[in-house]
């Protein structure tokens, strides 16, 4: 075989047979992951520009490391990836609105279902509610088209930039005279949660009589255990995610081995080419660990970019190592 | 870099496709066999998924004779016979089928009859005489005197107004065109029937309306009441024929399968039309084998419709069957023109001659050169299982002869484990008595068993590559053989995906990409057998079976069962177990078994024989090629198969003998 991929996958393929291992079939997983570059994987966007096929950016990754087996153990953690793409999202925006959002909504209005007018009243008391992403990399036009939102809302911007650059007084009194009851507050991703959930935590603190929904349309264990220690502390505040995941989608630390073989020969190869994937940049700076931002060990990768919980082997550029999925950075 | 299209992409190009397209994919090598189609008379054609036999009845439609007219290409049917126009329905697309999703009341008919069937009656005759008036429409637009001559079509508007006129008083519509007046009303007239039925199945209204309750058609009647006026007004040459192609039969046999009891008679609905012995239009039934029972009854009547009679039978896997000889079988030439059709169709350059398949995929490798593919290392060891008490000369007649030939080796040593050496005679092995003339048969079956031996040994998987594996691993199933191109095309694409592409017809594709892909295409036909109804059992014996053969086959170092990829049971056995025997026949009717007639070795005994569809073969790294003698099984090993242990221990004990 001429190309490095299927060259790869068929030597590893025949060693399997060789050995008479039944639980090894690379050609299997080599399906899988033209079936998920078919459906998702393509869609990435940071990379549409300057290395668009996700197939070159594979080999690429894979020869970061010269050890054959290593190149194994990166090769069969793609299946595990939760990648998240445009028509997930659709989704997830549209059951965010037509699922938690009319809940709340049915809840704090009062309203009786089966009041006649219930339709009506519900789309008017939306009229006075708000809608904002806590950060920029949620599309709040795109949530807005999807759902149909009624147009009586001007601004939409995204809190980080609301807190961070705004004055705490005028926001609340453009709230007020615009006679908004509730604010809806949308966020993509939320992992450890340091970012968001510190604004979040900040923002429901000016505005304590105003009732506010928190939607994480995805979030992490660690994060959803803060969101609702803020939610606790703060009670016009009420956390509502879409998806959650779970402890075991994540790649444990290498203490815990009772996790899957595979995610935990994923945590030591993160390990021990970590100094690798940053070029020698040492713990506790970018990309900060390993497993991640927080040492989450996620697994998460979005068609808008990669959250930086995600384990750096698969996003983090450096001299020495090509990403599969690029992350696009701020800073 | 330019994305590099996979010609075989696209495996089901059935009826959805346009009349170019068609011209230049649709292979006529089968139309010799098939002209029954093609001339007057019912006809039912069989075959499994992928048979060509929406292929074969898309003839039949208007618009294909004029895009062959139109692309200079001659049209495949003899001069002879076309004279005719075609009309039909699809019962999947058409939306026949939604006769299953919502019941219908009706107070005229009595409560102990399912309404059902005779609605579907109704919306199948409007649907044919809407689409037999679509097919004269196509004709009439296109204003070409040579075509409308060829079929018997008038051209002349005032035929058509005649044909108006006389039509809508006929009784056979009771009533429903009675305020009708012309031509393009009634064909309004019969499109809004239509509607209605499908505002009905979409549950758009809450039944079916008056206008259509009293004035339900009799099945066939008013297809023939227009065939005959067309031909009476002159509409229609009094020559031409009219051929009504119903497509998808099977699938008013999945409709009957959702009832539980009361179950709505469809395909006796079908039947009454070939059983009308009309003579006005000739019916084709497109169906898979399973779908056309035995004896196939007509609705509300105890008459069974008579073979040759009231209709012929055109069997495409018959056909298409790998026969004894290669010899007039027809397969290999049709599948080296679709082959052929599909490059030239994605703009590859270069010969496509009869020898395509050859000159893109090769030669298959002889047994010795296969042999020497599956050991890395020759060397006796790898090859021979050796047993201690052999005695040295033995082994240095078998080290000389593995150097020169592996293959020979390992068939010899077969042949000492089963045979033994001539006590009087110690030496007779060094003449290699297997390699004599008389011995050819011997040798020949066990050639693909010694050969998987050998890779096994060397922990090998089987080789698949060259022409003639792709033509037998199909089957003779034409959408098998798109399939194992698609995957190897592929595999090639993948592994070339650097490089640009090149217009030409690639030749001699590499051997392991054949073999990925043909392993990637027996994976797949693997799985989809728990697609189709009751797949799920059938994929389990099946996934039994052929870890039963490998298995057995490996470990028979005599080489005693060398036909071990198939199974024989005794017809007595049989047909005491009705529920194994229903089995057997649905997985045949499947296409997922090959059943055959088995001559016994035994006197007097008369067995049926069963191998698994070829394509499954590299799924489970057995040989395809099947020798004369099967394994013979009794009925306890077949409820092994299908993993129904509990059965087998209340079976007698007389009963547990394998061969």
């Amino acid at each position: 075989m001429e190309d490095f991929i299927e060259n790869r996958v068929q030597a590893w393929d025949k060693k399997a047979w060789n050995n008479k291992d039944k639980n090894e079939h690379y050609s299997e997983i080599n399906r899988i992951i033209l079936f998920l570059e078919e459906k998702l994987f393509y869609s990435y966007e940071p990379t549409k520009w300057e290395y668009p096929e996700f197939r070159d950016r594979l080999e690429e990754w894979l020869k970061n490391i010269a050890v054959d087996k290593d190149q194994k153990t990166l090769f069969t953690s793609l299946p595990n990836i939760f990648f998240i793409g445009e028509k997930e999202f659709i989704d997830l925006y549209r059951l965010a609105y037509n699922g938690p959002i009319a809940k709340w909504m049915v809840e704090e209005t009062g309203l009786l279902l089966n009041n006649p007018e219930a339709y009506s009243l519900l789309r008017k008391a939306i009229e006075n509610t708000w809608f904002l992403p806590v950060t920029d990399s949620l599309r709040i036009n795109m949530f807005f088209h999807l759902n149909n939102i009624p147009g009586s809302q001007d601004w939409r911007p995204d809190l980080r930039s609301l807190v961070k650059f705004g004055n705490p007084e005028k926001v609340k009194k453009e709230f007020l005279k615009n006679k908004i009851k509730r604010i809806v507050l949308l966020e993509d991703f939320v992992g450890s949660g340091v970012q968001s959930l510190d604004t979040v935590k900040k923002f429901v603190k000016t505005l304590p009589e105003i009732s506010i929904l928190f939607v994480p349309l995805v979030i992490c264990p660690t994060g959803l255990e803060e969101a609702k220690e803020i939610a606790t502390k703060n009670k016009n505040l009420t956390i509502y995610p879409i998806l959650e995941l779970k402890p075991e989608d994540f790649v444990p630390e290498l203490k815990h081995e009772n996790r899957s073989k595979d995610l935990f020969n994923l945590s030591v190869l993160a390990h021990r080419y970590y100094l690798k994937t940053t070029n020698g940049v040492p713990m506790g700076k970018k990309p900060y660990h390993p497993l991640g931002f927080q040492q989450t060990g996620g697994l998460v990768i979005m068609c808008t970019n990669t959250p930086a919980n995600t384990l750096p082997l698969f996003h983090w550029i450096s001299d020495s190592w090509k990403p599969l999925f690029p992350r696009h950075t701020r800073v | 870099m330019e994305k590099k299209i996979n010609p075989f992409n696209e495996l089901y190009v059935t009826e959805s496709i346009g009349g170019d397209p068609f011209v230049k994919l649709f292979s006529p090598t089968l139309v010799n066999d098939s002209l029954p189609i093609f001339q007057p008379g019912n006809v039912v054609l069989r075959g499994l998924q992928g048979s060509g036999k929406s292929m074969l009845m898309n003839l039949l439609k208007p618009d294909i004779f004029i895009a062959y007219k139109y692309s200079g290409e001659e049209f495949p049917i003899p001069e002879q016979c076309r004279k005719f126009i075609g009309a039909g329905i699809n019962l999947t697309t058409s939306g026949a089928t939604d006769f299953g999703e919502r019941s219908i009341t009706d107070d005229s008919i009595d409560d102990e009859i399912n309404p059902s069937p005779i609605y579907l009656g109704d919306f199948f005759n409007y649907y044919i005489v809407a689409d037999l008036l679509n097919s004269l429409d196509v004709i009439f637009k296109t204003q070409d005197k040579e075509i409308a001559d060829e079929i018997g079509v008038s051209l002349d508007i005032n035929s058509y107004n005649k044909f108006a006129k006389k039509i809508c008083n006929e009784g056979c519509w009771e009533g429903y065109l009675k305020n009708v007046k012309s031509y393009p009303d009634i064909v309004q007239k019969i499109l809004e029937r239509i509607k209605k039925y499908r505002s009905f199945f979409n549950y758009n209204i809450n039944s079916i309306p008056n206008e259509i309750k009293v004035t339900k058609t009799k099945i066939g009647e008013p297809i023939s009441t227009v065939a005959n006026k067309l031909k009476e007004c002159g509409v229609l040459n009094p020559e031409t024929q009219i051929y009504i192609r119903i497509d998808q039969y099977e699938e008013l046999f999945y409709l009957e399968k959702l009832y539980t009891n009361f179950t709505p008679q469809y395909r006796q609905l079908i039947h009454k039309l070939l059983g009308s012995r009309e003579s006005a239009v000739s019916y084709r039934i497109g169906t898979r084998k399973y779908a056309w029972p035995e004896a196939p009854q007509i609705i509300n009547s105890s008459n069974i419709l008579e073979k040759e009679r009231d209709f012929k039978i055109i069997d495409l896997d018959e056909t298409l069957r790998q026969k004894e000889s290669k010899k007039g079988w027809v397969y290999p030439d049709l599948v080296g023109d679709v082959f052929s059709r599909r490059l030239k169709m994605f703009n590859y350059e270069g010969s496509t001659g009869e020898n395509i398949l050859e000159y893109v995929f090769g030669k298959k490798l002889s047994p010795e050169e296969r042999a020497a593919e599956y050991i890395t290392h020759p060397s006796m060891e790898n090859i021979i299982g050796w047993e201690k008490d052999w005695p040295e000369m033995w082994k240095k007649t078998f080290s000389t002869l593995a150097n020169d030939n592996l293959l020979s080796a390992k068939l010899g040593e077969a042949w000492l484990r089963q045979k033994g050496v001539d006590p009087k005679n110690p030496n007779s092995l060094n003449d290699f008595p297997w390699e004599k003339k008389e011995k050819k048969w011997w040798k020949k079956e066990r050639i693909e068993q010694a050969l998987m031996q050998i890779a096994s040994k060397n922990r090998q998987r089987l080789i698949w590559r060259g022409k003639d594996d792709i033509i037998y691993l199909s089957g003779g199933n034409i959408l098998i053989f798109l399939s194992i191109c698609q995957h190897i095309w592929d595999v090639w694409i993948r592994d070339t995906r650097k490089k640009k592409f090149n217009p030409k017809i690639p030749q001699n594709i590499n051997g392991e990409i054949q073999s990925i892909g043909i392993r990637e295409a027996s994976t797949f036909w693997y799985e989809k057998i728990s697609e189709r109804p009751g797949g799920k059992k059938r994929k389990e014996f099946i996934g039994h079976l052929g870890s039963f053969f490998n298995k057995s086959m490996t470990e028979d170092i005599k080489m005693s069962y060398p036909g071990g990829n198939g199974f024989s049971l005794n017809l007595k056995d049989l047909n005491s177990d009705d529920e194994i025997k229903s089995f057997l026949n649905e997985s045949e009717n499947f296409g997922d078994l090959i059943g055959l007639k088995h001559t016994s070795k035994r006197k007097g005994e008369r067995r049926w024989k069963w191998y698994m569809n070829q394509i499954f073969s590299p799924y489970f790294n057995i040989p395809y090629v099947h020798t004369k003698e099967p394994l013979y099984v009794r009925l306890p090993q077949i409820y092994e198969w299908l993993g129904e242990k509990k059965r087998i221990k209340k079976m007698s004990k007389d009963q547990l003998e394998l061969f």
